[in-house]
C-alpha cells in the first residue's frame, strides 16, 4: 500500500498505460507544460514528449474531433476537458460523432478514445464550472460513462477506459483531486459494468457514484451507531449499468437511496430508480430516495452553494426519512 | 353555534361505526329527539337522535361508510352561519380532501433544502389517510406467509406510517401463538383458492383444518348462462345447481357466524339432557300471574332456577380467559333472542338480586328492545350464562353453542304433555300425564367436568319440580 | 482543359470515374422518384470533377473525411457501388447494414472515415487523422471535403488553426457550390473567395475551377505532395455547382433570384461532358472507346441497382447491434 492523492492516481494510470501502449496520446488544455489544471498529468510531457502529451488551443469541439480522427486511424487518444461543463462546447463531436460512428458505420469503425473531465461543485466556481454532466452523456447510446470513487478505483477504471474500444466519458471528481488515499502498489484494470459493494448492510441500500460513495460510507458509519445497517454500492459505471448487483441488494434490504451529483431532473438517480423498479417492485419496503443536485444552476457564494451539494447530511437525512 | 356531530362510541370495544342511514339531508332543520342517523356497530344497528334544535349544514360521510368513533360525521349549526372552517377542520380529521382545496395551507417547510425548484409540494398529511398504506414488500411478505393484511390489526411503523415488512413480521410473531392449525395440503389448497384460513372451521384432530374443510368453504363460482334469453335471470353454480340468491356473508350474520365457529371449535362442548316435570312450576306461574297481574313466562322460571343453581355452583358461572378461570358471584343472565337481523343475546345484569316478577319485567323489556334492534352494546355484552329457549316452536330437544366467553349454556325445549311413570305415597308406580320439558346443558369441558354438569342440571330440575324454592 | 499532356489511361480513368458518379446519382434520383428510397439523398451531380481530381492524386492508404453529399467521394475512392446502393435503400448488405443511409456511408477499407450528417463536423476528424499520421510518422495524407457553408462553422476555423500550428498533413477541399440549402454564400460571407480565409491561419489558399478535373487534379496533387513532405495543410476552394436541389425533391426555386440563367450557364460547364469533348478533340479517346466505357459502366450500375433492389432488409434485431463492442 502507498499513500497518494486522487490526482496522482489519475496520473499514474495515464503513465502506466502510456508506457505500456505507445498508441496512447494525451491531449487537452494545459495538459503538457502545466501538467494539467488539476495536476493530473504532471511529468508526462517531460517523459513522453510533445507529440504524446499535447497542449491544445482552446477549441474543445476542434480537439475532441481531432481525437476522434486519431481514434479512427489507430491511436488511443485521451482527451482532457478541463471542466465537464465544457462537454457542451464539444457536444456535437462527443454525441453526434464519437457515440455514433460504430453504429452508423454498421460496425466497420470504432472510436477507442477517452474523455476525462472533472465534475462536482464545492469550489465556488459558479454555474459554468461546477456541473456534473454524467446524466447528460448517459442519455446517449454509444458512450460508456465512468464515475469512479476513490483513488484506487480511479486508477483501475481509467486503465480499463484507455484499453476499451469504445468512447468512454471518464468523470473525475474535482473535490477529490487533492485528497490522500491509501492505494495498493499495483492496481489492475477494473472491469466496466460490475459495481462494487463498498460496505455490506441489511437495512437499506445506497447506490452512489463518484465522491458520493465516500460520503455515503461516512453516512453509513454514522447510522451504524444508531443501529441502522447500510449497504453502500459504488456503481463505478453508469453505462454499462450493473443492474444485477443493485437489484440483488434492494431485494435484500427492501429500501434504496441513490446518490448522484447530477441534477435531479432526468438525473442518474431517476434513471436507476426507473431501470430497476419493475424488478424490485414487490421487494420495496419504502419509496426510492434520491440525493442529487437540485434543479437550479450552481450558485457562486459558499452560503448558497454548500447547502445544495449532495452531502453526508443529506444522505443521512434521506436514509432516516425512509428507514 | 355550529358544531360537529361525531360517530358515537357505544361500547367499550367499539372502535368504529358504520353509517347505515341518514334521516336528514343537508340544509334540513332538525329538532331535538328527531332520529338523525342510524349506525351499525359490530353487533347491532342503532338510531341516534339529535340532541338539540339545529340545521344540518354538512354530512361528512356517506351511507355505508365506516369511521372510527369520535371522528366527525356531520356539521350542524344555524342557517347561514359560516361553517367552512369547521368543515375543513372536520375533513382533515377524517383525512378527506375538501372539494375546493385552494385554501388548504401547503406544508412547505422553508428550513429544509428542497431538492427541486418546481416540485409540487406533497403535504401528505392531508392525503388520503383512510387508505391503508402497505409497502409492496410488506404485501409480498404477507402473501408469502398467507397473511391477510386486512385481518391483521397492526400499526405501520414504515415510511409515513405505512405498514412495512417489519410490521408484518411482528404481526406474524403475535399471531404465531394463536395460529390456525392446518394440514399442509389444506394450506396449499387455501393458498390456491385464495381462502382466508382463519375463517375456516377445522374438523380434524384438535380442530385442525383439513382438506375437506377448505374445500367446503370454497365458494362455488357463479355464472349466468343465457339459455333462456333472459339476461342474467338464472344463475347456476359450477356444478349446475340453479341458484336462488347469493347473499353476502357480512355484518351481523358474519359476526354471529364467527362467534359460533370460534366457540364451537375452541371450547370442547359436552351435553347433558334432563327431562323436567313442570307440573308444579306451571301451577306456581298461574298463581303469580293471577295475583300480581303480570305475565311471567316459563323462561323466567327456568331463568330463576338457573340463577339459583349458578349461585350454588359458581364454577358454572365462569369464564376461561387465557390462563385463568374466572368464577363470578354476579349472575348476568343472557337470553337468546331471534331478532330480525339475526341472533342476539340481551343480558339481564345482576340477575341474582331480582325476584321472579322484577326479573320477568326486565327480561320482557330487554327482549322487546332486542327484537326492535335497539339494544345498546352494553345491554348485549357482559353475560355470565345464557339460556336459549326454542320451546315456543315445539322443539323436542336441541343443543346450544356456548356464548363465549361464558362456560355453559342451557337449551330449553317445548313443554309437552307426556305419559310418565309416577310413584305415589304408597310407593306404587302409576302412569300419569304430565307437562314435561327437556333441558340440555352445554358445558365447556375445559373447565367443567361431567359430574359438576350433572349436579348443576340436577339442581335446576330440583328447583323446577319444587318451585317454592324459587321464591325464597 | 489541359488534356493534351495527359495519358489516355489517365483520361480514361477520369472519365470512367466521373461517368460512374453521374450514372450512380441518376439512379439514386430514380430510386427516389419511384418511392424506393427511404429518407433523402444529397446528389453530387455537377461536382464530379472535384472528387475525381482530388482522389486521383491519392494513394490507397490515404484518408478522406466526407460529407452529407458524399456519394462522389466514395465512388472516386473505388467503393463498392452495390453496397453503396444497398445502403441507400436501407438494405442488409449496405455498407452500414442499413443503419447509416445515404448521409453516413462509411467505407473504412477505402480510407473513408465517414460521410457526415453534421455540416463541418468531419473537418476536425479528418484533421485528427492527419495528427495520427504525423504521430505514426507515415507518409499518408488526410483529405477533408466540405462545402462552402461548412467554412462558417467553428470547427473549420479550429481545425485549420490546429493543422497549421502543428503542420499536419491534411488538405482541405471546399466544394463551393454556392448554396447552403437555399442560402447564397454571397449573402452570408463577405469574402469573394473562401480560400482567402487560409491566410488567417498562415496556410496557402488556392481557388480552382471545380468543373475541370485536370485543374483540380493538378492543384490537389501539389497540395498533397506538400503535405506528405511535412509542410502542412492547404486550403483549396473548387468553384462548382450542384445540378439538383439541396437534396432529391428540392425544386431549388431559390437559385433564379440573382440570375435566371444560372443553372444553364453552369450546366454548360458540365465536367463529364467537357472532359469527353476535350478528349475527343485531342483524339485521346475514340467515340467507340467512349461507348465501350459507358456500356461497361452501365452494366455495373444496372447490376448494382438490381442488387440493391433484391437485397433483403436487415433483421429487426440489427437495431441492437454495433452500439458497443
Amino acid at each position: 500500500m502507498k499513500t497518494l492523492t486522487y490526482a496522482q492516481a489519475v496520473c499514474e494510470a495515464l503513465d502506466e498505460e502510456m508506457a505500456k501502449d505507445d498508441k496512447v496520446v494525451l491531449l487537452g488544455e494545459d495538459v503538457a507544460f502545466l501538467g494539467g489544471n488539476f495536476k493530473t498529468s504532471v511529468g508526462l510531457y517531460e517523459k513522453y514528449g510533445d507529440l504524446r502529451v499535447k497542449d491544445t488551443p482552446i477549441s474543445e469541439a476542434g480537439f475532441t474531433g481531432l481525437a476522434i480522427g486519431m481514434a479512427l486511424t489507430g491511436l488511443r487518444p485521451v482527451v482532457e476537458l478541463m471542466f465537464s461543463d465544457f462537454l457542451l462546447v464539444a457536444a456535437d463531436q462527443v454525441i453526434n460523432q464519437a457515440a455514433k460512428i460504430r453504429y452508423m458505420s454498421g460496425g466497420q469503425a470504432n472510436v477507442p478514445m477517452v474523455i476525462r473531465t472533472p465534475i462536482g461543485a464545492g469550489r465556488s466556481s459558479a454555474a459554468q464550472h461546477s456541473q456534473s454532466m454524467q446524466a447528460m452523456v448517459s442519455h446517449f447510446p454509444g458512450l460508456k460513462v465512468v464515475v469512479p470513487s476513490n483513488a484506487a478505483e480511479v486508477k483501475g477504471l481509467l486503465k480499463t477506459a484507455i484499453r476499451d474500444n469504445d468512447p468512454v466519458i471518464f468523470f473525475e471528481h474535482k473535490m477529490e483531486y487533492n485528497k490522500k488515499f491509501e492505494i495498493p502498489d499495483i492496481v489492475e484494470p477494473i472491469p466496466f459494468g460490475k459495481a462494487r459493494i463498498a460496505r455490506e448492510g441489511k437495512d437499506i441500500t445506497i447506490v452512489a457514484t463518484s465522491s458520493l460513495v465516500m460520503k455515503s460510507e461516512e453516512a453509513a458509519e454514522k447510522l451504524e451507531k444508531e443501529g441502522i445497517s447500510v449497504e453502500v454500492i459504488d456503481l463505478r459505471t453508469i453505462v454499462p449499468f450493473d443492474k444485477e448487483t443493485v437489484i440483488n441488494s434492494v431485494k435484500k434490504t427492501g429500501k434504496l437511496v441513490i446518490a448522484d451529483e447530477s441534477y435531479e431532473r432526468c438525473g442518474v438517480a431517476a434513471e436507476i430508480a426507473a431501470e430497476i423498479f419493475d424488478e424490485v417492485f414487490y421487494y420495496l419496503d419504502a419509496p426510492i430516495g434520491r440525493v442529487s443536485t437540485p434543479n437550479v444552476p450552481l450558485p457562486f457564494s459558499p452560503a448558497l452553494e454548500f447547502p445544495i451539494i449532495p452531502s453526508v447530511d443529506r444522505i443521512y437525512n434521506k436514509i432516516k426519512e425512509l428507514i | 353555534m355550529a358544531e360537529l356531530v361525531i360517530m358515537p362510541k357505544l361500547g367499550f370495544n367499539m372502535n368504529s361505526g358504520k353509517l347505515v342511514k341518514w334521516y336528514k339531508t343537508e340544509g334540513q332543520s332538525i329538532k331535538k329527539g328527531d332520529t338523525f342517523f342510524t349506525i351499525e356497530t359490530d353487533k347491532t344497528n342503532m338510531d341516534i337522535e339529535a340532541t338539540k334544535d339545529s340545521f344540518v349544514r354538512k354530512l361528512l360521510i356517506s351511507e355505508g361508510e365506516a369511521v372510527d368513533v369520535t371522528l366527525p360525521i356531520a356539521v350542524i349549526g344555524d342557517k347561514g352561519e359560516d361553517v367552512d372552517g369547521l368543515i375543513s377542520e372536520a375533513l382533515s380529521k377524517l383525512g378527506k380532501k375538501p372539494a375546493d382545496n385552494n385554501n388548504v395551507p401547503s406544508g412547505h417547510n422553508n428550513e429544509e433544502v428542497k431538492s427541486t425548484d418546481d416540485k409540487i409540494i406533497d403535504t401528505s398529511e392531508t392525503d388520503d389517510n383512510k387508505r391503508v398504506k402497505v409497502t409492496p414488500r410488506a404485501k409480498k411478505t404477507a402473501m408469502e406467509r398467507n397473511m391477510n393484511i386486512s385481518d391483521i390489526n397492526i400499526k405501520g411503523t414504515g415510511y409515513q406510517g405505512g405498514i412495512c415488512e417489519k410490521d408484518i413480521l411482528k404481526a406474524e410473531e403475535i399471531q404465531a401463538s394463536q395460529k390456525v392449525k392446518i394440514s399442509p395440503l389444506a394450506g396449499k389448497i387455501a393458498a390456491v383458492e385464495g381462502i382466508n384460513v382463519s375463517a375456516v372451521t377445522g374438523t380434524g384432530a384438535g380442530n385442525k383444518i383439513m382438506k375437506r374443510d377448505v374445500e367446503a368453504s370454497i365458494k362455488p363460482a357463479v355464472k349466468a348462462p343465457n339459455q333462456n334469453g333472459f339476461e342474467g335471470e338464472v344463475q347456476y353454480s359450477v356444478d349446475g345447481k340453479e341458484i336462488l340468491e347469493i347473499a353476502p356473508y357480512e355484518g351481523i350474520r358474519q359476526v354471529i357466524g364467527k362467534r359460533m365457529a370460534q366457540s364451537k371449535f375452541t371450547a370442547p362442548h359436552v351435553y347433558f339432557t334432563k327431562a323436567v316435570d313442570l307440573t308444579e312450576t306451571l301451577k306456581l306461574r298461574k298463581q303469580i300471574n293471577n295475583s300480581y297481574d303480570v305475565k311471567t313466562s316459563v323462561t323466567d322460571y327456568v331463568a330463576i332456577a338457573v340463577i339459583k343453581a349458578l349461585q350454588k355452583y359458581p364454577e358454572v358461572n365462569a369464564s376461561l380467559q387465557g390462563e385463568k378461570i374466572y368464577k363470578y358471584k354476579t349472575v348476568n343472565l343472557g337470553i337468546a333472542v331471534a331478532a330480525p337481523g339475526g341472533l342476539i343475546v340481551p343480558v339481564i345484569k345482576d340477575a341474582e338480586k331480582k325476584g321472579i316478577v322484577d326479573f320477568s319485567e326486565d327480561a320482557a323489556e330487554m327482549i322487546k328492545k332486542a327484537r326492535d334492534g335497539k339494544l345498546m352494546p352494553s345491554e348485549y355484552s357482559g353475560g355470565t350464562f345464557t339460556i336459549s329457549n326454542l320451546g315456543m316452536f315445539g322443539i323436542d330437544n336441541f343443543t346450544a353453542i356456548i356464548n363465549e366467553p361464558e362456560a355453559a349454556i342451557l337449551a330449553v325445549s317445548a313443554t309437552q304433555k307426556i305419559p310418565v311413570v309416577v310413584t305415589d305415597e304408597n310407593g306404587k308406580d302409576e302412569i300419569a300425564v304430565r307437562p314435561v320439558m327437556n333441558l340440555t346443558l352445554t358445558v365447556d369441558h375445559r373447565i367443567i367436568d361431567g359430574l359438576l354438569a350433572a349436579q348443576f342440571i340436577g339442581e335446576i330440575k330440583k328447583y323446577l319440580e319444587n318451585p317454592m324454592g324459587l321464591l325464597i | 482543359m489541359k488534356v493534351k499532356e495527359y495519358s489516355k489511361k489517365q483520361l480514361t480513368e477520369f472519365y470512367e470515374t466521373m461517368y460512374r458518379m453521374r450514372r450512380f446519382e441518376e439512379e439514386v434520383f430514380e430510386f427516389y422518384k419511384q418511392g424506393l428510397m427511404p429518407g433523402l439523398a444529397h446528389l453530387y451531380m455537377g461536382e464530379e470533377a472535384i472528387a475525381t481530381g482530388v482522389c486521383a492524386a491519392l494513394k490507397n492508404d490515404d484518408y478522406i473525411g466526407s460529407t452529407h453529399r458524399g456519394h462522389g467521394h466514395l465512388v472516386a475512392r473505388g467503393a463498392d457501388i452495390k453496397r453503396m446502393m444497398a445502403e441507400i435503400l436501407g438494405k442488409k448488405d449496405g455498407y452500414s447494414k442499413g443503419k447509416g443511409g445515404s448521409m453516413h456511408i462509411m467505407a473504412l477499407d477505402k480510407g473513408i472515415l465517414g460521410a457526415n450528417g453534421i455540416v463541418g463536423a468531419e473537418i476536425p476528424i479528418a484533421t485528427g487523422a492527419a495528427f495520427s499520421i504525423k504521430y505514426r510518422g507515415t507518409d499518408q495524407v488526410a483529405i477533408s471535403f466540405f462545402g462552402e457553408a461548412a467554412s462558417n462553422q467553428g470547427t473549420f476555423h479550429e481545425s485549420l488553426n490546429m493543422a497549421s500550428a502543428w503542420k499536419l498533413p491534411v488538405v482541405y477541399i471546399i466544394e463551393n457550390n454556392l448554396y447552403g440549402i437555399s442560402v447564397d454564400i454571397r449573402d452570408v460571407a463577405n469574402v469573394v473567395d473562401i480560400a482567402d480565409r487560409a491566410s488567417a491561419y498562415g496556410i496557402p489558399g488556392v481557388v480552382v475551377n471545380g468543373m475541370d478535373v485536370t485543374e483540380v487534379y493538378e492543384t490537389a496533387k501539389k497540395a498533397i505532395d506538400r503535405a506528405r513532405e511535412g509542410e502542412g495543410p492547404t486550403l483549396i476552394e473548387c468553384k462548382t455547382y450542384r445540378w439538383q436541389g439541396h437534396h432529391v425533391g428540392d425544386p431549388a426555386t431559390y437559385r433564379a433570384r440573382k440570375d435566371v440563367d444560372e443553372k444553364e450557364k453552369w450546366m454548360k460547364k458540365c465536367p463529364v461532358k467537357c472532359l469527353k469533348e476535350a478528349a475527343a478533340i485531342y483524339k485521346k479517346i475514340s467515340k467507340k472507346e467512349f461507348d465501350q466505357i459507358e456500356a461497361k459502366i452501365e452494366e455495373e450500375i444496372q447490376e448494382a441497382v438490381q442488387f440493391a433492389k433484391e437485397n433483403p432488409y436487415p433483421d429487426v434485431q440489427e437495431s441492437y447491434t454495433d452500439v458497443f463492442e
